[in-house]
């Protein structure tokens, strides 16, 4: 583009309506020009907010739209001139577009636009009032090379990177310093808390001064004006008003006579300033230049805000890829079709796969065969109903396979949808969970140990007494033999006697055998009379402490039922120590604790242990059920809420109910044939 | 006084009753078998030597309560504790409160007969040794308060000197106490009137 001192818009007297303070009058019309770039295929690049204004849309949604979409109608032929412009090279000049919608008349002017090799690029729209027409310059060839200013301004930031923002709005303050033939000029930018920093700065050649280095120290009233979003236009230094004294002297220390100021609206706020200086001469600043000035500054402004944006924009990228890598999980970012497109840096270490071999694969080769059916299934309903769960294991690059517990849900994002999530570790859960459980069944054989240690000596005492009589029996008879005087009859009694204690301690050895082994539980034909014989010599030294008598009421020809002989077994045994305890804290002299079998109904068998101990209070009742909770000193609490489930595993229930006159009948049920035995 | 001994054996555990009987029997116990020490205790007991074989752990009335009940009742009787299991405390318990001997389960036959007599030896003796403080104790009723008192001096080794001294009297008046108290405890000696002061716990201070 042809360049050239153009003194067209400086002429003294052409516009001398300047107010002394150079404030702005918002009734002189003063405003700032609209511009619409558009591309080859005319579709919006870029507009201004002056274009905003007069589309009443968010700057953003102009973008890739054509100008009649945006505009009000009826912008009708708007289309076929942009046409003919970008065709012929030609621009053409304030066509009146007379928007209905619009409350001013508007004047078009359409600037066509070469790239570096000449060829033509798109046009630039500049709208404008009628008023603000009859203050442009004079001839055509002004009016072009002005217009041509302005779309060279525009041009330059259109598809600029956001890190070559700051030298093209160097490059553009050096054309307006050129074009308006000033002696220098700055842009500042207003940073948040106030305090403004000097951007960019152009002098004509010749000239040199001291850069300020705190501008809102040194223009502090300048700077307040501005910030208050008015321009300032001062031909002479004695229009500075008295409160300006330290503007002024910084502005007469550097020389200069003559200084216009503009705010540059950034992010919709004032953050910035341009300004223009002239040394050689006191000036007038006319409202062309003014609107020049205005023009430059949106354009810079948008600028800023785009480069604050993106830099706001990386800063969050980096922040989003620090957090990434900083997760302990592995994250995910899948594709519909479950391809991998993003992840973290922890995956790369974990897996021990890079960033190539991890790039596009489908998330399934980074999950253990056997469970790949499970996490189709899930990446599915993770897509059907936004969210899904799935335990797994990852299988690592040197063959390891960890396991992981994997959460996403979709997202949607810009109109495609992903699946997005995380997948923690758990090993050590896994491991933990192992260890308890392991734990847990280390501790129910310790508990089930030392509860037989306890009755063992229960054992001991019931084995006692069958070897004691044996013992005697054997002595007996030998003494009958020895005098000579033998009842046949009587030796008879006593041998038989022997015979029966023998086969009871066999009896109770074999019961201790079974209820110390550590069996898993298995579901075996069991007679529920026999259930509770079996327990009965295990219980009677409970008893004996407790000045229990055991009473045992077993129904005849009870249907077969199924379970788990020792942890039943367990179960009724729990039921009767703590029948046996609550007798004893109910101090009484002598109770009665009955077992009971019966045929509830055809199908289900209940056994039933009666206790006579104290009354029970309503909360001990409503919550005995309930695990570690118990009346017992030093008790853990949780005998019943393991009976429970013990037996609610059988299929049967576990109840309490209250007798009438004192004490608890335990229920146990279990499901039987539905006949009795044949 | 019948001559022969019973025992009476207490055990909850009916074999085991029922085989200690044989046994015992078969010694030429005459056996009386109670399956709780309430039975034992509601059943007539007759003046004769006797021995109580009791089972230590049992359901109700225990061994060790029967043991106590008796010893409060006044009753004193020879006892052989069966018990299952070493249970020291109960049987050194069971021991100071007087018992004969103390037998674990299984326990072998002679050392039960053993038991067993030496619990009913201890009983006659003790039956003997009652009897005659019954009697000394009727003797001594029989005393005035005055013969009493001269008879606590002299079983203290007082001579009549200083019995005299002591109750304010004559010498001569204390000759004549003591002469009826000899005369009505029926005592052959001085020293037979000691060892039946010290029967009945009749003892003077000699300060």
């Amino acid at each position: 583009m042809q360049t050239g001192r153009s003194i067209m818009l400086d002429s003294p007297g052409v516009n001398d309506t300047y107010q002394p303070g150079g404030r702005a009058d918002p009734a002189r019309g003063v405003r700032p020009l609209a511009v619409c770039e558009l591309d080859r295929g005319l579709c919006c690049l870029r507009v201004n907010e002056a274009m905003a204004a007069i589309t009443r849309q968010p700057l953003a949604d102009h973008l890739g739209r054509r100008p009649q979409e945006i505009l009000p109608p009826p912008a009708g032929p708007l289309d076929s001139l942009c046409s003919q412009v970008l065709a012929s090279g030609e621009a053409i000049i304030d066509v009146d577009l007379r928007i209905a919608a619009h409350d001013d008349r508007l004047l078009v002017t359409i600037v066509p636009r070469r790239d570096d090799d000449g060829r033509p690029a798109g046009v630039t729209l500049l709208f404008r009032s009628p008023t603000q027409r009859d203050r442009l310059g004079r001839t055509l060839e002004d009016r072009l090379r002005f217009e041509a200013l302005l779309s060279e301004l525009a041009r330059g930031f259109v598809g600029s990177r956001f890190d070559e923002i700051d030298a093209q709005i160097r490059q553009g303050l050096e054309r307006i310093v050129e074009f308006f033939a000033a002696d220098g000029g700055q842009v500042y930018e207003f940073r948040e808390d106030g305090s403004a920093r000097l951007l960019s700065h152009a002098l004509a050649p010749g000239f040199e001064f001291d850069l300020p280095e705190v501008p809102d120290v040194e223009f502090p009233w300048i700077a307040a004006e501005v910030l208050r979003g008015n321009e300032i236009r001062i031909s002479h230094l004695d229009e500075l008003p008295p409160e300006a004294g330290r503007d002024r002297l910084s502005i007469a220390s550097r020389g200069v006579r003559s200084v216009v100021v503009c705010p540059i609206v950034v992010d919709r706020r004032i953050g910035g300033a341009i300004a223009l200086n002239s040394a050689r001469r006191e000036r007038h600043w006319p409202d062309e230049l003014v609107d020049a000035l205005r023009f430059a500054g949106d354009m810079f402004g948008a600028a800023i805000t785009r480069r604050r944006a993106e830099e706001r924009l990386a800063r969050e990228k980096q922040l989003v890829e620090a957090i990434l890598d900083s997760l302990p999980g592995l994250f995910f970012m899948l594709d519909e079709n479950g391809r991998m497109v993003r992840w973290n840096r922890n995956r790369e270490v974990v897996t021990g796969y890079s960033a190539e071999e991890l790039r596009g694969r489908h998330f399934l080769e980074g999950i253990a065969p056997e469970y790949e059916k499970g996490a189709a299934e899930a990446f599915a309903r993770g897509f059907a109903d936004g969210g899904a769960q799935l335990e797994h294991e990852v299988p690592t690059k040197d063959g390891r396979r960890i396991p992981h517990l994997a959460t996403g849900r979709r997202v949607m994002l810009a109109g495609k949808a992903y699946a997005l999530g995380m997948a923690i570790d758990i090993s050590a859960l896994r491991a933990a969970e192992d260890h308890i459980r392991r734990q847990q069944a280390e501790l129910a054989h310790v508990a089930r140990v030392s509860a037989m240690g306890e009755l063992v000596a229960a054992i001991a005492h019931e084995l006692n007494q069958p070897l004691t009589a044996i013992r005697t029996n054997a002595q007996a008879t030998r003494r009958m033999l020895a005098t000579g005087e033998v009842d046949a009859a009587e030796l008879d009694e006593a041998l038989e006697d022997i015979n029966a204690d023998a086969a009871r301690a066999g009896e109770i050895i074999r019961r201790l055998r079974e209820l110390l082994r550590k069996g898993h539980p298995e579901k075996l034909p069991l007679d529920a009379n026999e259930l509770v014989r079996s327990i009965e010599p295990l219980t009677s030294l409970d008893a004996r402490h407790n000045n229990v008598s055991l009473v045992v009421d077993l129904a005849p020809d009870l249907p077969a039922t199924a379970g788990d002989r020792i942890q039943l077994q367990q179960v009724m045994l729990n039921l009767v120590r703590n029948g046996c305890d609550a007798m004893r804290d109910g101090a009484r002299p002598r109770g009665r604790l009955v077992l009971r079998t019966a045929l509830a109904r055809p199908g289900t068998l209940e056994i039933t242990v009666e206790d006579a101990g104290p009354p029970l209070s309503d909360e001990a009742f409503a919550r005995m059920f309930q695990p570690f909770y118990t009346t017992k000193p030093g008790g853990l609490g949780v005998g019943l809420s393991i009976s429970r489930s013990i037996v609610e595993a059988h299929g049967g229930l576990l109840w309490a109910s209250r007798n009438p006159e004192r004490g608890l009948t335990m229920h146990l049920t279990l499901p039987c044939e539905a006949s009795g035995p044949q | 006084m019948s001559a022969d001994p019973v025992v009476f054996v207490v055990d909850d555990d009916a074999s085991v009753r029922r085989s200690l009987a044989r046994l015992l029997r078969s010694a030429g116990f005459e056996v009386e078998a109670f399956a709780s020490a309430e039975d034992f205790l509601s059943a007539p007991h007759p003046e004769r030597p006797s021995c109580l074989v009791l089972d230590l752990h049992m359901p109700g009335i225990g061994g060790l309560d029967l043991q106590h009940r008796l010893a409060a009742a006044g009753l004193d009787p020879a006892i052989v504790f069966l018990t299952g299991h070493g249970t020291v405390p109960s049987s050194v318990r069971a021991m100071k409160a007087g018992a004969v001997d103390f037998i674990q389960k299984p326990f072998d036959g002679p050392d039960l007969l053993a038991a067993v007599g030496r619990a009913v030896d201890r009983d006659r003796g003790a039956r003997v040794e009652r009897r005659e403080r019954e009697q000394v104790r009727v003797r001594f009723d029989v005393l005035t308060p005055r013969e009493r008192q001269v008879m606590a001096l002299v079983v203290a080794g007082l001579p009549n000197k200083l019995v005299a001294d002591r109750l304010g009297t004559s010498e001569k008046t204390i000759k004549v106490h003591r002469g009826r108290v000899m005369a009505k405890m029926g005592a052959a000696s001085l020293a037979d009137l000691v060892r039946m002061g010290e029967k009945i716990g009749v003892r003077g201070d000699a300060g």
